[in-house]
């Protein structure tokens, strides 16, 4: 409001968020490079028992200290990064992608099939987020791959969403006109002048969604509607050491903090690319 | 008016029937079948034709579409089956339990209502100040905390270590509602928090607080009586939007600190497979949630004079 645009300001505003995507763009990198390399950082084998040493608290040579089993909590949460940080991308990329699919053919034909799909979103949307996830992962069975399957039932059309409406704006633009006089077919249309155009909100909300997604995961988990025991998850991890936060509070504290971390990192990374993308603000 | 509230109510039906034909197409996709179910949670063998007499008696033999008819009726009239694993009705049990998430629910947004409005209007007025600042980054925080570490979290402090507070159940009176309260609180304060620091801005950007200013009306004064007064609407219908995500997302929390309402009857029916449970659960909220935003929306138009005015006119 009161402070002056001067290229000076707008310059240093520029670099502020060059400075921002370098280094919270470079941490969510390296959060998704431990997760790719994790098998190889773990100190210990996260998966072998030995109750001689179950449940020592942090500091020698476990680091994080041990669970009940005397895993190393240090490993464990390493190789649990894996399962939940690479279900939310892929999640959040299908259901960009799928979300997208569908509000580009609503926002570019529109007519009675967009009103169709449209009228679909809205019975998804009607769901309170988790009620529905919570149902569709409990008929299913669990496991980490269906619970990411119940998030994507209720986050499309949040997706479907933002890309019609966004389509339906650049819709009659002059160069979209130009592009359709000039003979461009249906698909070089959309894939040569909508995408581009549209991605930048889509983008946004998609890379915003990641730490979001990251935590109904393991919320899922938590429930019991993830990952299963054996498989190091940060959410079941967490449940199956609740009954020990009295006495080991480390059994909870280890994933939990990587949980909040994780979020952390993806949530800033997500914020820095909506100011480069979206600066409206 | 009148005509949006007509409109609003005839696109109510489509969503509910389909609210309802989701939910019964997911407890009766064939992932499940209920006989063999009901046969392990009641622990009785069954032989071959008591199965399918009962499967007859339940209408399983019949096209799925019957089937849908059937049980819409049912639900209709307040009959959702029987559980899996108690043997007593659903719906009762589910109206029983319904009262102690929806005291929650309230305390929650009272608290939310407490923190948050302060903090946003002080983070807007002082915005790009070190209390604005800090209240953004107390906010991001609490929006990067998943609720079940919140919920531990609080336990371990006040309930295991300063031994304030019980740590589960409703019995202890009102002293078990704060931490479930706290926790639900504390992501819903962080993201409403928000909302109010960015409706307080648009509206003091707007030209008649500068026209205040020059007449040389007092600052508070501006902000109590003119910029809140017309903020306060957006404001609630924000706070009522979420009331029925809130009351959705107490779950977790829920069967974290054993609180006896819906949202650990549901967790608990999927510990135990208990279908009938879970489908109440899922119904009856989305229909809750659908209700509450209904309202809502009806309410904003018809509080906004400028929609109620402008159509009316027209």
């Amino acid at each position: 409001m009161d402070e002056k645009i001067t290229v000076r300001a707008q310059k240093i505003v520029k670099n502020r968020t060059k400075f921002k995507m370098i280094v919270f763009g470079g941490l969510a990198v390296l959060v998704i490079l431990i997760a790719s390399l994790a098998p190889y950082l773990t100190p210990y084998d996260p998966y072998e028992q030995d109750l001689s040493i179950a449940l020592q608290p942090p500091g020698g040579s476990h680091l994080l200290g041990t669970d009940r089993y005397g895993r190393d909590m240090l490993s464990r949460v390493i190789i649990g990064s894996q399962t939940t940080i690479f279900s939310a991308l892929l999640l959040v990329a299908v259901i960009t992608c799928v979300g997208g699919a569908v509000g580009i053919i609503c926002g570019y034909y529109g007519g009675k099939l967009d009103s169709f799909l449209m009228r679909v979103s809205d019975i998804f949307l009607a769901f309170p987020g988790m009620v529905f996830a919570i149902a569709v992962a409990s008929v299913m069975n669990g496991g980490v791959m269906n619970a990411a399957v119940a998030l994507a039932c209720i986050s499309w059309p949040k997706y479907a969403r933002i890309t019609r409406s966004q389509v339906m704006m650049i819709k009659h633009m002059p160069y979209m006109e130009a592009a359709k006089l000039s003979g461009s077919g249906t698909f070089k249309m959309i894939g040569k002048h909508v995408v581009p155009n549209i991605a930048g909100p889509v983008v946004v909300t998609a890379v915003l969604d990641i730490g979001t997604m990251i935590m109904e995961i393991a919320g899922l988990s938590f429930l019991g509607l993830g990952a299963a025991p054996p498989t190091a998850e940060w959410g079941s991890m967490m449940s199956s050491g609740r009954s020990m936060l009295q006495t080991s509070p480390w059994v909870i504290l280890a994933p939990g903090c990587a949980i909040f971390l994780t979020v952390v990192i993806f949530n800033l990374a997500g914020d820095t690319v909506r100011d480069v993308l979206d600066p409206r603000e | 008016m009148k005509n949006y509230i007509a409109k609003r109510f005839l696109l109510l039906i489509p969503i509910l029937l389909g609210i309802t034909l989701l939910s019964f197409l997911l407890t009766n996709s064939g992932a499940s079948d209920v006989i063999s179910l009901m046969e392990a949670n009641t622990g009785r063998v069954m032989s071959e034709a008591e199965k399918s007499r009962l499967r007859a008696d339940l209408g399983l033999d019949k096209p799925i579409v019957q089937q849908y008819v059937v049980w819409l009726g049912k639900v209709l009239t307040g009959d959702m089956g029987k559980s899996f694993v108690s043997g007593k009705p659903v719906f009762s049990t589910f109206l029983s339990k319904l009262p102690a998430t929806v005291y929650l629910t309230i305390t929650s947004i009272l608290l939310t209502v407490v923190i948050s409005i302060p903090l946003g209007i002080l983070s807007a007025v002082r915005r790009n100040k070190i209390a604005d600042y800090l209240i953004r980054f107390l906010s991001f925080i609490g929006n990067s905390l998943p609720n079940f570490f919140v919920s531990l979290l609080l336990i371990y402090f006040f309930s295991l270590k300063l031994n304030l507070l019980p740590v589960m159940g409703n019995s202890a009176g009102w002293k078990s509602v704060i931490l479930p309260t706290m926790t639900l609180a504390l992501s819903m304060a962080s993201k409403y928090t928000r909302q109010v620091r960015a409706v307080v801005l648009e509206e003091l950007g707007k030209d008649y607080v500068q026209g205040a200013q020059a007449r040389g009306v007092g600052e508070k004064r501006i902000l109590y009586f003119s910029v809140l007064k017309s903020s306060m609407l957006t404001l609630v219908t924000l706070l009522a939007l979420s009331i029925g995500s809130l009351l959705g997302g107490t779950a977790i929390v829920e069967s974290i600190f054993m609180w006896d309402g819906v949202g650990k009857m549901a967790v608990d029916a999927i510990t135990m497979r208990d279908y009938p449970v879970i489908q109440a659960y899922v119904i009856w909220m989305a229909v809750i949630y659908v209700c509450v935003n209904l309202v809502t929306d009806i309410l904003y138009h018809y509080l906004d004079p400028r929609i109620r005015l402008g159509q009316e006119g027209a």
